[in-house]
């Protein structure tokens, strides 16, 4: 039989009034399966963004303890450490920006050139020179609003000032004259932007800059970080940690066991930088990922009562068709055809609605994710793998139903109604 | 001129339910000509249904031949029996059995669009030859809904005619209807027959002794001659 004269009569049987509750139904469950598994897909990529690409998922701190400089030197000669610096880097310095209301800049130093994809202009080698994400939010992340990125490209050759924390001595407190007259004092020092970086890449806040390690040592007080603790004397004494440990970096996520296992080979105590507990994450993916589940079961279960009820009310047209020289394939094609345009019609329409949300959505409220350089993706593979699932158990379904319909004595199905 | 178009030979049916054993044909044999009109009578339950389902190959006899043009229809598959029922049958049944979704002309099509030998463009105008050949000329485009018990009746008789078939089999075509119109419908039976074909009616009603050229008679699964004209 012909796939055009099918279509011609399935087309007849679809869109009637009774089947008006089971396609806005079916739209409406599968338009939340739709939006359940981009959330499943979205935890899913950015715990493995998080965990595999930002640069700091393959950096660790290495805590001094007892061990010499030099030892903590020998640190750059286990295989796959590309940087071993001191941990002041760690932390980035953040500025308000002179030039602009409410405007901060984060500065971060390039311990490892290759960690950043440059995309316009180039790397900062001199002083003062830093490259911004080519996505740029020069504000703190409690003030983002969607009009407040700025294409980055468009910058390069400009300046920002700021102030530079160099002299400021941060033990001091923070009423003592002393240390309100530093602050007075800071030196303006201005940042010439030399390129842009995909911050993408690496799930960078897109306020975050990249100076040299000279820039940042430049703007970064020598107490930043850094403590007061009483020693054994009774003297109140000045102490940074950040100062005496070190931050190795790995030159990829799949060497860090290696390098990991070497440390604690050679006595060293170490923290990743960052890491997202798998427990904590499988907690989190489980909740769509079982509703979507749930919810799919819901819609096997009106598809199947769907064409259940569908066709034993149509036992007169079955055998109908069965007498005028339908084949019994004929007829199981037939409803088939029918039952997967109804149901891709509501996946379809289903789809539709979400896209629109997904634009509506992703543009005006998740500035949020923009800034963390991390977008929300269509999960076009797992809505792909939804619908062929679908088609696969409609297929089936329809097959069986057909087939217990057809084995009846035809007459008697014609004669029912 | 007589042709031969269908003969059965010592068909047997035979039902078996899990708590008996019903002999719905008993051993029965006929040459059916073209061009007349048969009237097949007989008691509830005395195996008529079963008989024309044999006939119109829709049920497989237990045992016994088929033959229908020269071809001896036992043993073959689905998809030939098919074939066979779609070019050489058409079948009316007592409750019509139209698609309540689609036009009179698109039920009358329905039997058209598996066979090859219509082409797409020509289906829509041969059903409304039928139509009109049914006297339905002005419900066309009219949905089953829309139409009276015995205009659905000559819908019916007009999509047996779809793929201009050899044998027209009734199982009790006028049962729903009132006098008025069985006339109507034994009158275009009558017509189908006169034209060539073999029409074969199974039916309860006397009136049907008027147009019968042969009168058969079932009992307890036996065919019986009653009035050969
Ligand atoms: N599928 C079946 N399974 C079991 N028994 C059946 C089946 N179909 C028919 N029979 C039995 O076979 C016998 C003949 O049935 P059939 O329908 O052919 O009678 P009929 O002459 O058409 O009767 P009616 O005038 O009431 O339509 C009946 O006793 C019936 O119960
Ligand atoms: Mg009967």
């Amino acid at each position: 039989m012909k796939g055009n004269s099918l279509k011609e009569i399935s087309l007849k049987h679809l869109f009637k009034k009774e089947n008006a509750l089971f396609i806005t139904i079916i739209t409406i469950l599968i338009l939340i399966i739709y939006v359940l598994l981009t959330i499943s897909n979205l935890v899913i990529d950015y715990y493995y963004s998080m965990n595999r690409y930002n640069y700091l998922a393959r950096t660790l701190i290495v805590e001094k303890g007892d061990k010499s400089e030099k030892d903590l030197d020998d640190i750059s000669n286990i295989k796959h450490v590309v940087a071993n610096v001191s941990n002041k880097y760690y932390n980035e310095f953040f500025a308000p920006i002179l030039e602009r209301d409410e405007g901060q800049l984060a500065i971060g130093a390039i311990i490892n050139k290759k960690d950043l994809k440059i995309v316009k202009g180039r790397s900062p080698e001199n002083l003062n020179e830093i490259v911004i994400p080519v996505k740029f939010c020069p504000y703190n992340e409690f003030d983002i609003e969607k009009d407040k990125f700025i294409n980055g490209n468009k910058l390069i050759g400009s300046t920002f000032t700021i102030k530079s924390d160099k002299s400021v001595n941060y033990n001091l407190d923070h009423d003592d004259p002393k240390y309100l007259e530093m602050m007075d004092k800071r030196e303006t020092v201005t940042l010439t932007i030399v390129g842009t970086y995909d911050s993408t890449a690496n799930l960078v806040e897109a306020d975050t800059a990249f100076a040299t390690i000279k820039t940042i040592d430049n703007l970064k007080s020598p107490y930043h970080g850094g403590h007061g603790v009483i020693d054994s004397d009774g003297n109140s004494i000045f102490y940074n940690d950040e100062y005496v440990d070190r931050m190795i970096r790995v030159d990829s996520y799949k060497n860090l066991d290696y390098v990991k296992n070497e440390l604690t080979k050679q006595g060293f105590d170490f923290w990743e930088a960052m890491s997202i507990d798998l427990m904590e994450f499988l907690t989190i993916l489980l909740v769509p990922l079982v509703v979507s589940i749930i919810l799919l079961i819901v819609t096997f279960v009106l598809i199947k009562n769907f064409i259940n009820k569908k066709l034993n009310n149509r036992h007169t047209t079955l055998g109908l068709l069965k007498a005028i020289g339908y084949t019994n394939k004929d007829i199981k094609k037939l409803e088939f055809t029918e039952n997967i345009i109804i149901t891709l019609f509501c996946a379809l329409v289903s789809f539709i609605i979400y896209f629109i949300v997904y634009l509506v959505v992703t543009k005006n409220f998740l500035a949020i994710f923009n800034y963390y350089s991390f977008t929300v993706k269509i999960p076009l593979f797992l809505i792909t793998v939804l619908l062929i699932f679908i088609i696969i158990f409609i297929k089936v379904i329809n097959n069986r139903v057909t087939h217990n319909i057809l084995k009846q004595n035809v007459m008697q199905l014609i004669k029912e109604d | 001129m007589e042709v031969e178009s269908l003969e059965i030979k010592n068909i047997t049916k035979k039902y078996i339910t899990k708590s008996d054993e019903v002999m719905a044909v008993d051993n029965v044999s006929y040459k059916f000509l073209s061009g007349k009109f048969y009237a097949i009578m007989g008691h509830s339950g005395s195996g008529k249904s079963t008989l024309i389902s044999i006939l119109g190959t829709l049920e497989v006899p237990t045992s016994g031949s088929c033959i229908i043009g020269k071809k001896d229809i036992s043993n073959l598959s689905d998809e030939k029996l098919s074939k066979i029922r779609n070019k050489n049958i058409g079948f009316i049944f007592q409750n019509y059995a139209l698609d309540p979704n689609l036009k009179s002309y698109e039920n009358v099509i329905l039997p058209m669009y598996i066979n090859e030998k219509i082409k797409k463009e020509d289906r829509k105008n041969k059903a409304i030859e039928l139509l009109k050949y049914v006297n339905l000329e002005a419900r066309i485009e009219h949905y089953p809904r829309e139409l009276s018990g015995g205009e659905q009746q000559r819908v019916a008789i007009a999509r047996a005619l779809a793929n201009d078939p050899d044998i027209i089999l009734a199982d009790e075509p006028t049962g729903n209807l009132d006098e008025k119109n069985e006339e109507i419908i034994f009158d275009i039976l009558k017509k189908i027959s006169i034209s060539g074909r073999t029409v074969i009616v199974v039916s309860h009603n006397n009136n049907i002794l008027k147009y019968a050229d042969v009168v058969l008679y079932m009992q307890n699964g036996k065919l019986g001659v009653k009035n050969e004209g």
